[in-house]
């Protein structure tokens, strides 16, 4: 009897605490503000707070990560070498080649960001959760910053500003399940919509146009309109495409250009935001 | 609930959210890092019971939730899930040794983390590949497993003076 009433309360207890998550799923579905402003406020004590610890153990955590990213180093290092032996075969035989390595070196030099307003920002932490693929920044409103504005390294794109606090910002990776973004190869015609996986490294997106798009083009973003990154912003470099025969559809697969794992400085792009 | 546990647990919570910001979030492997919260949760429901570790296991996802951009509640939800499963199964199985604890806290985070995928799927948040999902699973319940006996002993202290506590051999 007393088992069954201990029980019973118990459930009760699971059963208000299940209907308070659902209450809050649909709260925040409807982008209701105080959620937003708790988060705001949670970001504003945690962060200074984890940018102190992480700078304390940054120099353990660097030879930690060297470690057991051995073999991913050495992989990246043959794949480097692999490309820039194909890269001055082509430079020799085709010109167009060498027209687009100057393509390349030109985004390297991220004029994108040069001729836009932007702030430089200092990545103090990165996602706490597992399945959290964010990083924060230690610029914020106060620099100008707004939710929505594209994020950038010298390589290309990283993301996106999700969340504003006053001295910081959460930025969501281009490589987190729910990011999009339009990508087009520079002087082709097609488009593409690549997404992230969850994968460190990789986008993928399903292609019409298969002939657009081949092994080491560098994807661009397309800016079409409505987009919220501004055109002509690396994004990654085409890795394959699989056509899957019983879906009926093309899967690109891309290498995202920036190495997202060991960031330390991004630029944020002040242009669009909310 | 004594005020003294809910301040003790409660500084358990925040103390864990800023190690794992400030700590264990820089130490990844293969991207994935241990989850202290969930891992306090877990603690909590092996200690006091399945309610108070739901109510634990909602409050820690809460803080989680505050701190990622995922729909909010929905770590709050799996964590609490977690912990009442895991507190209403440690009723009815004999409890072991330290390495059980592991074992626990290995299998406990690991199916917390597939409950995650998969609630995240329900509520519109795309899910990671399979792959990815059996990796953060294992990863995170090996890290989390090799911390359960310190977070139990931890929140052991923290609901010291309840009358209602378990694992008293432990």
């Amino acid at each position: 009897m007393a088992f069954s009433r201990r029980f019973g309360r118990r459930r009760v207890t699971l059963v208000l605490l299940i209907l308070t998550s659902v209450l809050l799923l649909t709260l925040d579905a409807r982008d209701f503000g105080p959620i937003n402003g708790a988060r705001s406020g949670t970001m504003g004590f945690f962060a200074p707070v984890g940018d102190f610890f992480s700078t304390l153990t940054r120099p353990v955590a660097n030879i930690w990560n060297g470690a057991f990213s051995y073999d991913e180093l050495e992989r990246e290092n043959r794949q480097l070498k692999q490309e820039l032996s194909d890269r001055k075969g082509r430079e020799v035989q085709d010109d167009l080649a060498v027209k687009e390595l100057e393509q390349l070196k030109t985004s390297l030099d991220i004029p994108f960001a040069n001729a836009m307003p932007s702030a430089r920002a200092r990545i103090v932490s990165g996602g706490i959760a597992n399945f959290d693929d964010t990083v924060q920044v230690d610029k914020g409103s106060s620099s100008g910053i707004k939710r929505g504005m594209a994020v950038v390294s010298g390589a290309g794109l990283v993301g996106t500003v999700v969340e504003v606090a006053d001295g910081y910002s959460m930025v969501k990776l281009i490589t987190d399940r729910d990011v999009q973004v339009g990508v087009k190869v520079v002087e082709k015609q097609g488009f593409a919509i690549l997404s992230g996986r969850s994968d460190p490294q990789r986008l993928s997106g399903v292609v019409n146009n298969v002939s657009t798009f081949t092994a080491g083009d560098v994807l661009v973003t397309s800016g079409v309109e409505g987009s919220r990154y501004p055109e002509g912003i690396p994004v990654a470099r085409v890795a394959e495409i699989t056509l899957d025969e019983i879906a009926g559809k093309n899967t690109l697969e891309a290498d995202v250009l920036v190495t997202l794992t060991d960031l330390e400085f991004v630029t944020v792009i002040l242009m669009g935001g909310v | 609930m004594d005020p003294r546990v809910v301040a003790r647990v409660g500084l358990v919570m925040v103390s864990a959210a800023i190690l794992q910001r400030g700590i264990l979030a820089e130490f990844r492997l293969w991207n994935v890092t241990a989850d202290l919260l969930l891992l306090v949760a877990l603690a909590a429901a092996m200690i006091a019971g399945p309610e108070r570790g739901a109510v634990v296991g909602f409050a820690a996802g809460l803080l989680v939730d505050l701190q990622v951009h995922r729909p909010f509640g929905l770590t709050a939800l799996t964590f609490c899930l977690a912990a009442y499963l895991l507190g209403f199964a440690e009723t009815l199985v004999v409890r072991g040794s330290r390495n059980s604890l592991i074992v626990t806290g290995f299998v406990a985070t690991a199916l917390a983390h597939i409950g995650l995928a998969i609630l995240g799927e329900l509520v519109g948040v795309s899910a990671p590949s399979p792959g990815r999902v059996l990796t953060v699973a294992v990863v995170a319940g090996v890290w989390n497993g090799l911390l359960t006996p310190g977070a139990v002993r931890v929140m052991r202290w923290a609901w010291q003076g309840s009358h209602s506590l378990r694992l008293t051999h432990r």
